[in-house]
C-alpha cells in the first residue's frame, strides 16, 4: 500500500469520523432540547412535593463508601440526615478504615454495636462488625475488611433492607431533594426502571455550608471552568441523547440508584475494574436484553449532585486515563455484546458508539493531527481545504458547546450572573480551541506503566469525579513477599489527619493517606481541590516527617533512581500556591497515583514487584516551570527537586535549597548513569562484573546515601518545626523570618549588599572603620 | 374551575398520544373528583399511559368518590388492573372492606396476594388477620413478607407463634419482616426469644434494635 493510497483511505476514515460524531451530537442536542422542555414542563404538576406525599413512592438505602474518610464522613452523613425522602435510611460502609472514622461516627451519632443481618447475596471481604445509631434509627455502619470500592458497596447491598440502593460518594454533595427527583422515574414506572442517575456538576467556585450548595459560582481555575461548560455538553446533551434511546451506558459512581433486586442478579459492582459503575450499567443491560425483559434506564437532568473537578492538567490527565482505563475493561468485558440487534440500540449504536468515539477516538483524532501536515505536505491535501474544513469543525464545535450552554441556561439556571454565563461562553469557545484536543492527546496517551491492581485502583468516576476514594485495597496482586521486612508495621498515627489552620496560609493543603501496612503504602499528598484531602497541623508535619525519616532507606540513591518506576516522592517547594510540603510519600505510584492523589491508584509496590524486595525513595518535580515540566516528562526516572525558589517564603526557600543541594547531586548521578542505552547496558554490566570479582563496595562520590537524604530531610522537619512555630516570616507579610535557637540573626533585606561591587564596597567600609 | 363539564373531555384526553396532556387531564380528573374517572385511572395506572405518582395522587383526591369502582376492580378479570385495585382500596378503602380484600389472598397471582396483604395492613383490618396467618404459610416468599409486615402492623398477638418461627427459620426477606413484626407486636417475646440459644439472625438484630430504641 502506498504512503497515498494510505493517507486517502485515512483520509475517508477521519472525514466519516468527524461527520458521524457531530451529525449525532446535533442529532442529542434536539432530543437534549425536546427532553429537557418536557421535563421542566412536568416539574409544573409533578413535583418534589407530590411525589414526597405519594404512598407509591418507594423506600431507597443510601450506601456511601469510604476509607479512612475520617475528616468528613461526620458532615456526610449529616448531610444525607437532611434529604428529603420519605423512605429511606443510610448504610455508611467503613472499607477497612484505619483511622478515625468509625470514631467519629462513634461519637456523633452515638454508634452502638448490633448484629445487623448482612446477606451474602454478594460475595464481599469480611464483615468485622455493624452499628446502628441511637440517634437516628435509620442509620447503619458496617465495619469490613477492606476490599475497595465496589467491595464495599456489595457488602452494602448487602446490608440494605430497602428495595433500591443508592450509591453515594462520599464526597459528593447532594442537594436535599435529590433523591426525590432522581427516585421519579422510579415512582413513575417501577416495573421497568431499574437505575437512574442524575447531572452531576462542578462544585469548585461554589460556596458549600453544611453539607450543601450555598451559593453557585464558577471555579476560578481556567481548566474547571472549562470542564464546566464540558461537564454541560456531557450531561445535559450526550447522557440525556443515550437515556432517551434506553443506552445510557453510564451512571454517576457519585449518585445513582439502582433496583436492589437488579443489582443482586447480575453479581453486584465488579471489583476487578476502575469503572464499576458503567461496567454495572452496562451488564444490567446486558442482563435485561439476554432476557428480553423491559427495562429502562434513565437520566434526570436535575441538577442533583455536585463535586469536585481537577483543576491541575495532571491531575485531569490521570483521571482521563482512569476512565479510558476503565471504558476500555467495560467493553472488552462485554464485547460479546457489540452489534446485536436482540440488544436495541444499546448494542448497535451505544457500544459501536463508546468504542469508536470514546476509546479509538482519541487515537484516531491524534493521528488525524499528525497527518494533517504530512497530507499537505505531499500535496494530497488542499490548503484551502484543511482551512476551510478546521473552520467547520471550530464553527460546529462551538454550536456544540454554546447550545448545551444554552439548554442549561434557559432550563435550570444554576449560574444566573450574567458575568459568569459570559465567562462560560468565552470558555465555550476556548474549550473548543485548547480542551478538546489536549484532553484527547492525554486519552490517548497510553499509559506509562501497567495497570495497577484493580482493588487498588481509584474511585471510577466516568462522569468527572476527582479519584479521592482513598482505600488503597487489599494487597490482592502485590505477593506478601513484596512486602519488605523493614516496612513499617502500623499505619501512621491518625492524628497526623486533622486540619491546617488558616493561619498558616503558606502551606497548601497537606494530605497523609494512611494505608494499611500490609499495602506497604504511605502517602502525604497535596490535593489542592480535595475536600478529602487532609491537612495537617504543624505537630503532625513533624509526625509526618519523623515517620518517614525513621524509614529505612535504600542504600544510596543511585540504586534507588534505577527503581523509580516504584516512586517514593519527596517534593518540597517554596511556592505559596503549591505549599512548603508538598507532597511526601512511600511506595507510590508516580504518573497515577502517588503526589496529588491518595486514590487507590496511587499505590503501587512496583519496587517489590520488581523484586527489590526493599523500599525506596526518590524525589520528583511536582510542578513548576513549564520547560522544568517538560523535562521532568521525559525524563520521567530522573530525580529532580521543585525548582521554585521564588522566595515567597524565605524558610521554604531555605529548606528547598537544602534539600534542593542533595538531590540535585542525585539528580547529576542519575543523569550520568543513565547515559545512552548501550553505555548504561555496558555499565551495568561492568558493574556486575566488577561486583562479582570484588563484592559490594562501599558507595563514594557524588552519590547521595540514604543517610543524606534521612538528614536533609530532618533538617527540613527541624525547619518545618521552626517556621511552624513561629509564624510566617513571608516577605509579602513583612514578617520577620524565625531563627533557628543558637543561630545568628540574618541581616535584613535592606542592609544586605545586593552585589559584589557593594559586597566589597561594604567590607571595605567595615575594615576601614574597625 | 371545578366544572363537571370537562369530565368527558378529560376522561378522553388520558387516552392522548401526548404523556403530558394524559398527565394533565389525570390529575385535573382527580381534582374534580368524579366517579366515573376512577376506573379509567386504575387502567391508565395500570398501563403506565399516566405516571404513578401523578396517577396515584389523582385516584387519592378521588377519594371515597371512587371507591365503588375500585372495589370492583379488586375482582377485575386482568392481574395488573386487579393488583392496582387492590393497591388503591388499599390507600381510599377502609376496615370495613378487610372481608374483600381477605378474599383476595387465595387470589392466584401472586402479585395480587402479596398487595392484598399490604392493602390489609394499610387499613388495620382486624377481620383479615386470621387469613393473613394463614398467608404466613405461603409458598411465595414476598408474600408470607408481606403478611408478617401486615401482622406486624394489625398487632395481632395471635399470630406471635407463627412470626416467631417464621422469623427463626425463613428465608431473608419473610424472616426479617416476621421479627420487624414481632418486635412491634411483642418486643418482650423478642428480648427472650433472641436470647434462647439458636436464635436465629434476625431475632437477635430485632432485639439489638430493640434494646437501642429503649
Amino acid at each position: 500500500v502506498s504512503l497515498e493510497g494510505f493517507m486517502e483511505a485515512f483520509g475517508i476514515v477521519a472525514v466519516a469520523y468527524f461527520a458521524a460524531l457531530n451529525g449525532l451530537y446535533l442529532v442529542f442536542t434536539g432530543v437534549a432540547w425536546r427532553s429537557i422542555s418536557r421535563h421542566l414542563r412536568r416539574r409544573r404538576y409533578d413535583g418534589a412535593d407530590e411525589r414526597f406525599a405519594s404512598p407509591l413512592t418507594p423506600g431507597i438505602s443510601i450506601l456511601l463508601p469510604g476509607f479512612n474518610e475520617e475528616a468528613g464522613i461526620v458532615a456526610s452523613v449529616r448531610s444525607l440526615l437532611r434529604l428529603r425522602y420519605p423512605d429511606f435510611e443510610i448504610v455508611v460502609v467503613s472499607d477497612g478504615s484505619t483511622d478515625g472514622t468509625l470514631d467519629r461516627m462513634r461519637e456523633a451519632f452515638d454508634l452502638v454495636p448490633v448484629r445487623k443481618v448482612v446477606r451474602d447475596a454478594l460475595p464481599t471481604a469480611g464483615i468485622r462488625a455493624t452499628y446502628a445509631s441511637r440517634l437516628h434509627p435509620a442509620l447503619f455502619v458496617i465495619d469490613k475488611a477492606n476490599g475497595g470500592k465496589a467491595d464495599a458497596l456489595n457488602a452494602g447491598v448487602n446490608a440494605a433492607t430497602k428495595p433500591y440502593v443508592c450509591a453515594i460518594d462520599a464526597d459528593a454533595v447532594i442537594e436535599e431533594d435529590a433523591l426525590l427527583r432522581v427516585a421519579q422515574p422510579i415512582i413513575d414506572d417501577p416495573e421497568r426502571v431499574i437505575a437512574t442517575g442524575g447531572i452531576v456538576r462542578i462544585a469548585n467556585g461554589c460556596r458549600i455550608e453544611d453539607g450543601a450548595v450555598a451559593e453557585v459560582g464558577l471555579p476560578k481555575s481556567r481548566l474547571a471552568t472549562l470542564q464546566v461548560v464540558e461537564y454541560f455538553r456531557a450531561f445535559l446533551v450526550g447522557r440525556v441523547g443515550w437515556s432517551e434511546m434506553n443506552a445510557l451506558l453510564i451512571i454517576s459512581g457519585a449518585f445513582g440508584v439502582f433496583q436492589r433486586d437488579a443489582v443482586e442478579a447480575v453479581g453486584g459492582w465488579w471489583t476487578g475494574t476502575v469503572g464499576e459503575d458503567a461496567e454495572l450499567v452496562v451488564r444490567l443491560h446486558r442482563h435485561m436484553r439476554e432476557r428480553g425483559e423491559p427495562y429502562r434506564i434513565a437520566f434526570l437532568p436535575d441538577p442533583v449532585c455536585w463535586t469536585e473537578a481537577p483543576e491541575d492538567l495532571r491531575t485531569l490527565s490521570r483521571q482521563r486515563r482512569r476512565w479510558q482505563r476503565g471504558l476500555a475493561q467495560t467493553l472488552w468485558r462485554h464485547r460479546g455484546a457489540f452489534g446485536r440487534p436482540s440488544h436495541g440500540a444499546f448494542g448497535t449504536i451505544a457500544l459501536p458508539y463508546f468504542a469508536i468515539f470514546e476509546l479509538v477516538g482519541p487515537v484516531i483524532e491524534v493521528v488525524s493531527y499528525a497527518l494533517l501536515p504530512v497530507a499537505v505536505i505531499l500535496g494530497l491535501l488542499s490548503p484551502v481545504y484543511l482551512v476551510a474544513f478546521g473552520v467547520v469543525a471550530l464553527l460546529l464545535g462551538l454550536l456544540l458547546s454554546v447550545s448545551a450552554l444554552a439548554l442549561e441556561e434557559f432550563s435550570f439556571r444554576r449560574h444566573p450572573s450574567g458575568r459568569e454565563v459570559a465567562r462560560m461562553l468565552l470558555y465555550a469557545v476556548d474549550r473548543q480551541l485548547r480542551l478538546s484536543p489536549a484532553v484527547r492527546r492525554m486519552a490517548a496517551d497510553r499509559p506509562r506503566r501497567r495497570a495497577a491492581p484493580p482493588h487498588r485502583l481509584g474511585r471510577a468516576d466516568a462522569q468527572g469525579h476527582r479519584d479521592a476514594y482513598s482505600a488503597p485495597g487489599p494487597a490482592a496482586g502485590l505477593t506478601p513477599s513484596g512486602t519488605s521486612p523493614s516496612q513499617p508495621t502500623s499505619p501512621p498515627s491518625a492524628a497526623l489527619l486533622s486540619t491546617f489552620s488558616d493561619s498558616r496560609p503558606h502551606f497548601s493543603r497537606v494530605a497523609l493517606s494512611s494505608m494499611p501496612s500490609s499495602s506497604r503504602t504511605k502517602s502525604l499528598s497535596r490535593r489542592s481541590s480535595s475536600s478529602t484531602f487532609m491537612p495537617l497541623t504543624s505537630s503532625e508535619v513533624s509526625d509526618a516527617l519523623a515517620w518517614l525519616i525513621a524509614q529505612p532507606w535504600p542504600e544510596n540513591l543511585r540504586s534507588a533512581t534505577r527503581l523509580s518506576a516504584s516512586t517514593e516522592i519527596v517534593t518540597f517547594s517554596s511556592s505559596p500556591h503549591s505549599g512548603l510540603l508538598s507532597s511526601y510519600s512511600r511506595s507510590g505510584s508516580r504518573s497515577r497515583g502517588g503526589a496529588g492523589s491518595n486514590s487507590w491508584g496511587a499505590c503501587s509496590a512496583r519496587g517489590s514487584a520488581r523484586g527489590t524486595g526493599r523500599p525506596c525513595v526518590s524525589l520528583r518535580r511536582s510542578g513548576g516551570p513549564r520547560r522544568a515540566r517538560r523535562r521532568a516528562g521525559r525524563r520521567r526516572r530522573a530525580w529532580s527537586a521543585r525548582r521554585t525558589t521564588r522566595g515567597w517564603c524565605a524558610d521554604a526557600q531555605a529548606l528547598h535549597q537544602r534539600l534542593g543541594a542533595v538531590v540535585a547531586g542525585a539528580h547529576a548521578d542519575a543523569t550520568a548513569a543513565r547515559g545512552s542505552r548501550r553505555r548504561r547496558a555496558g555499565a551495568r554490566s561492568r558493574a556486575r562484573t566488577r561486583r562479582a570479582r570484588r563484592g559490594p563496595r562501599p558507595r563514594a562520590g557524588r552519590t547521595r546515601s540514604c543517610r543524606d537524604v534521612g538528614e536533609a530531610v530532618e533538617r527540613v522537619a527541624d525547619d518545618v518545626d521552626l517556621v511552624l512555630a513561629h509564624g510566617v516570616p513571608s516577605r509579602a507579610r513583612g514578617g520577620s523570618r524565625p531563627r533557628r535557637p543558637g543561630r545568628p540573626p540574618r541581616r535584613s533585606a535592606t542592609c544586605r549588599p545586593r552585589t559584589s561591587r557593594a559586597r566589597r564596597r561594604s567590607g571595605s567600609r567595615r575594615t576601614t572603620r574597625g | 374551575m371545578g366544572s363537571h363539564t370537562a369530565v368527558p373531555a378529560l376522561l378522553g384526553a388520558l387516552g392522548d398520544r401526548d404523556g403530558e396532556v394524559r398527565a394533565a387531564a389525570a390529575t385535573a380528573l382527580g381534582r374534580l373528583g368524579t366517579a366515573e374517572a376512577a376506573t379509567p385511572l386504575l387502567v391508565a395506572l395500570t398501563d403506565g399511559t399516566v405516571p404513578r405518582s401523578v396517577g396515584g395522587q389523582a385516584l387519592l383526591a378521588l377519594g371515597d368518590a371512587g371507591l365503588d369502582s375500585v372495589r370492583a376492580l379488586t375482582g377485575a378479570e386482568d392481574v395488573a388492573l386487579r393488583a392496582t385495585a387492590i393497591d388503591a382500596l388499599g390507600w381510599i378503602g377502609g376496615a370495613a372492606d378487610g372481608p374483600r380484600l381477605a378474599g383476595r389472598l387465595r387470589d392466584p397471582a401472586a402479585d395480587v396476594r402479596a398487595r392484598a396483604c399490604a392493602a390489609l395492613g394499610r387499613l388495620g383490618a382486624e377481620e383479615g388477620a386470621a387469613a393473613l396467618r394463614a398467608a404466613l404459610g405461603d409458598r411465595i416468599p414476598f408474600v408470607r413478607a408481606a403478611a408478617a409486615t401486615a401482622l406486624g402492623r394489625l398487632a395481632d398477638h395471635d399470630a406471635i407463634a407463627a412470626l416467631a418461627a417464621q422469623a427463626h427459620g425463613d428465608e431473608h426477606a419473610p424472616a426479617a419482616a416476621a421479627a420487624t413484626a414481632l418486635a412491634r407486636i411483642a418486643p418482650a417475646a423478642v428480648g427472650v426469644a433472641a436470647a434462647a440459644p439458636g436464635a436465629g439472625p434476625h431475632l437477635r438484630e430485632a432485639a439489638d434494635l430493640l434494646e437501642l430504641a429503649a
